[in-house]
């Protein structure tokens, strides 16, 4: 069952979905640069592999603007840092408040680079293939919520277009107001009719049984196991490396990064966790260039 | 052997007075092909509804229903679920899933947990069906004519004894449309599966099925083989709006005064023909009047180029026409042939990449802000419901057009008018044509744009649909019209043409357009080809012969 091509998109969905949970909760909850760094580096290794050109580029570009908006309003926001920079309207900048403000930015972008890879591997079959047994009906209006949102939105462009045409067009200020509300109300009016239909075609087809099979089947191979065996003890690794490590606050004043043993440790287990898929990724890359050699 | 009995089934809607079935009677071998057909609102869903029990309708209803000689209420729904399969009109909200093989085996899941028997019985319907290329996509990714087949399929992996379709193609393209026929036919032939379908474009089913069923307001009027109900609707009083659905040679040998048995496919039809009127010397419909040699262009598109998207395909490529201010023109094409496109770069909603639109002998880009749309043009969406924001069909035909009167009388003329209270999503879908219809025809534009205009529309309102054409033609308007049905384009348009490979064929006459198609042409053309040069329609073929045998006659009474 592959989805695309890459061999993330092989793993079986338990695999996938624990190691982007280890990677996400590690980089969201840690706050020390150098694994925020880290994590931002395996995300953008990783993001060419899973998504196309295009995505890579606008989410690349959005999110090289977000980090410079965060970074320079952080300061005006918090004022809590003491190495005082410069004034600006009257307001002290501080270094510790801009490289908070920049420390949040990356884990912010980190995060949305790891989820949209994560999106992307985890097509929507897997999640319900994982939900299924614990949650069917959770799985089940997920399934369908997924499939409802990109017709509600090409269901709203067409009303207007089509509209447009009969000369109904939006009109202007109070009025446009209106004639999106009427759309809107529409649209539900639409969606609710829809439903109706679709709950016909479930009962007509027996749904609302307790039991329920799958008809997914993934299997739990070598590959699964490595990967899911890495990703816990990596990250255990680093847990215990960084309770047992130095601490690191930016406010109020900035501490310098603790560097001793079992930090070093802490790092490089999460460097290795983060840059794995990307280097998955490449080594496969590489042998299937060597099989196509030899084909 | 029995499988399903009905005796006098009557059944009232809540806050109805008027009986949606009327002492309704009649039973189903195991292993027929049953076609239940009548105008719309004759009560053909809620029929098929009713010997559906997990999607019955609510309602009084009396009479009974036996399931293979069980009282259909009376058995358990793990039972029913499985074994009447049911298909309905809409594939788009039919599927509940986002993904192809999570739909595939919906059903299955619920009345089976071993999962090597679902991915079994999945792994050969999709082998019998032939949709192996649709495994792995989402469900939003396939086309219409995909949509329906993958219900279909969904359906069959529960292995039904009785499959029930409530007009599973009128969303669908004709060629998408006979290709799911084709797959029912096929079913019904190799599994022997008892299969129940209504439809209002019966053309191939006529002839397919084993028996009709045609309802008129509620009753049951004519129950039997094909041949007999043919002949049924052709000599009632009673069936006169149900005859218009009779096939093609069948209006032709009813229309020349043939007697016995009436031919009912295009070969009977062609046999029929040569055998009585072939010796004729009149082989040539005169084509009316060429209108007005030297028109003004409504419509001209000077080597229109467009695609989607930098790394798309073209779908127009240079293409370019002239449409004549009051005329008819019908563009046919297949699936994806950029049909809708085109009329979507005529009504300005899409710009071309290069080349020229004149509308009306203007650029379309000097029309400023709305301009174009008031007064100017006007387009008929592909579905309806793209149209509807109000709460009633009033409030819908109200807002374009703010004189009462005109509005009621134009709702009259396709005989809505008694709907216009109720909200327009509780319409079926071709009353909800005829609304959109009515409303795009009220804006009074001097260039009509139509999508599909006869979808899900019966033979009736057709018929009542061309008159209008012919006058607002008439009365100067431009008709721009976007259609599979080769037969309603016979019939009203003053020219035809062919899109294809991103080009537009020049115009052409239908008669001759049709005549000289092989595959995508009319009933009327296949049944006469050979006989007559140019006979696109039953009303031509059936004018030709009667001047054929006057002449026979006339040379008969010479000799004497």
């Amino acid at each position: 069952m592959r989805a695309n091509g890459s061999r993330m998109g092989d793993l079986h969905p338990l695999s996938a979905a624990i190691y982007f949970l280890c990677v996400l909760v590690v980089t969201m909850f840690s706050g020390n640069p150098v694994i925020t760094l880290s994590g931002l580096l395996g995300a953008i290794a990783l993001f060419p592999f899973v998504c196309d050109g295009k995505t890579v580029l606008k989410t690349f570009g959005g999110l090289g603007v977000s980090i410079l908006v965060i970074t320079a309003i952080n300061p005006f926001i918090s004022h809590n840092g003491v190495t005082k920079l410069f004034t600006f309207l009257r307001i002290n900048v501080s270094l510790e408040s801009l490289l908070y403000g920049a420390n949040f930015a990356a884990i912010f972008s980190a995060v949305i680079i790891w989820g949209a890879c994560m999106g992307s591997v985890m097509k929507s079959e897997k999640i319900t293939y994982l939900l299924g047994r614990i949650a069917p009906k959770t799985a089940m209006v997920l399934s369908m919520s997924l499939r409802f949102i990109p017709l509600f939105s090409e269901k709203a462009r067409k009303i207007s277009r089509s509209r447009n045409v009969l000369g109904l067009a939006e009109g202007e200020g109070k009025n446009r107001l209106s004639y999106a509300a009427k759309t809107f109300s529409a649209l539900v009016g639409w969606s609710l009719e829809n439903s109706v239909e679709t709950a016909n075609s479930m009962k007509a087809r027996g749904y609302g049984r307790s039991a329920r099979g799958t008809f997914f089947k993934y299997a739990f191979g070598f590959s699964d196991v490595a990967v899911l065996s890495a990703a816990l003890l990596l990250t255990a690794l680093n847990a215990v490396g960084q309770a047992m490590g130095g601490g690191f606050e930016f406010y109020p004043k900035i501490t310098a990064i603790p560097h001793g043993t079992t930090d070093i440790i802490a790092y490089g287990a999460f460097f290795i966790l983060a840059i794995l898929p990307a280097v998955i990724e490449i080594v496969w890359r590489i042998k299937w260039k060597f099989y196509e050699s030899k084909i | 052997m029995e499988i399903l009995r009905i005796e006098n089934l009557s059944f009232t809607y809540p806050k109805n007075d008027k009986k949606a079935l009327d002492n309704v009677s009649f039973s189903i071998e195991e292993g027929d092909f049953v076609l239940v057909c009548g105008s719309s609102g004759s009560g053909k869903t809620t029929l098929l509804r009713t010997l559906k029990p997990e999607i019955a309708p609510y309602g009084e209803k009396n009479g009974k229903i036996l399931f293979c000689g069980e009282e259909l209420s009376s058995l358990n729904s793990l039972k029913t679920a499985g074994e009447i399969g049911f298909v309905s009109q809409q594939p788009e909200q039919q599927i509940v899933t986002d993904t192809v093989e999570e739909e595939l085996s919906f059903g299955l899941c619920g009345i089976c947990t071993d999962r090597e028997k679902i991915r079994r019985r999945v792994g050969e319907v999709v082998g019998y069906f032939g949709i192996e290329g649709m495994l792995g996509k989402k469900t939003s990714e396939l086309s219409g004519g995909q949509k329906q087949m993958l219900c279909l399929a969904s359906v069959m992996a529960m292995n039904p004894r009785v499959l029930i379709l409530d007009e599973p193609t009128s969303q669908l393209d004709p060629i998408s449309a006979v290709e799911f026929i084709f797959a029912l036919k096929r079913l019904n032939r190799d599994m022997g599966l008892t299969v129940i379908i209504s439809e209002h474009r019966v053309e191939e089913l006529f002839v397919a099925a084993d028996k009709i069923a045609v309802f008129d307001s509620g009753c049951l009027i004519s129950f039997g083989s094909p041949y007999s109900v043919g002949e049924y609707l052709a000599s009632s009083p009673k069936a006169e709006r149900a005859s218009l659905m009779l096939p093609c040679a069948t209006k032709i040998f009813r229309g020349t005064g043939g007697v016995g048995r009436a031919p009912l496919t295009v070969r009977d039809g062609r046999e029929y023909i040569n055998k009585n009127f072939k010796n004729g010397v009149c082989k040539k419909v005169v084509p009316g009047a060429q209108a007005h040699e030297k028109a003004d262009v409504a419509v001209r598109l000077d080597k229109v180029c467009f695609k989607y998207g930098r790394e798309r395909p073209y779908v127009l490529y240079d293409c370019s026409a002239e449409i004549n201010r009051c005329e008819i023109f019908a563009v046919l094409g297949g699936n994806g042939s950029g049909k809708t496109t085109l009329l979507s770069i005529i009504s300005g909603l899409e710009k071309p990449i290069s080349g020229k639109v004149d509308i009306l002998g203007k650029n379309i880009n000097k029309y400023k802000g709305n301009s174009l749309y008031r007064g100017v043009l006007s387009a008929l969406p592909q579905d309806p419901q793209e149209l509807f924001i109000g709460e009633s069909g009033r409030e819908e035909i109200e807002q374009v057009c703010q004189d009462k009167e005109k509005a009621e009388a134009m709702a009259r003329t396709l005989e809505i008018d008694g709907l216009l209270d109720r909200h327009p999503y509780d319409l079926s879908g071709g009353e909800q044509q005829r609304l959109a219809l009515c409303e795009v025809l009220l804006t009074e534009p001097k260039i009509l744009l139509l999508d599909e205009p006869t979808r899900s529309i019966d033979a009736f309102y057709k018929k009542v649909l061309a008159e209008k054409l012919r006058a607002l033609k008439n009365d100067g308007v431009t008709v721009i019209m976007v259609t599979h049905d080769t037969e309603f384009a016979a019939e009203v348009a003053d020219r035809c043409a062919m899109l294809f490979g991103g080009e537009l064929t020049p115009g052409e006459r239908p008669e001759e357009f049709f005549s000289e198609n092989d595959f995508y042409t009319t009933q009327a053309a296949r049944i006469s080809r050979g006989s007559f040069e140019n006979a696109v329609t039953p009303e031509q073929v059936i004018g030709l012969c009667q001047k054929n045998k006057a002449m026979e006659h006339e040379r008969q009474n010479e000799k004497k």
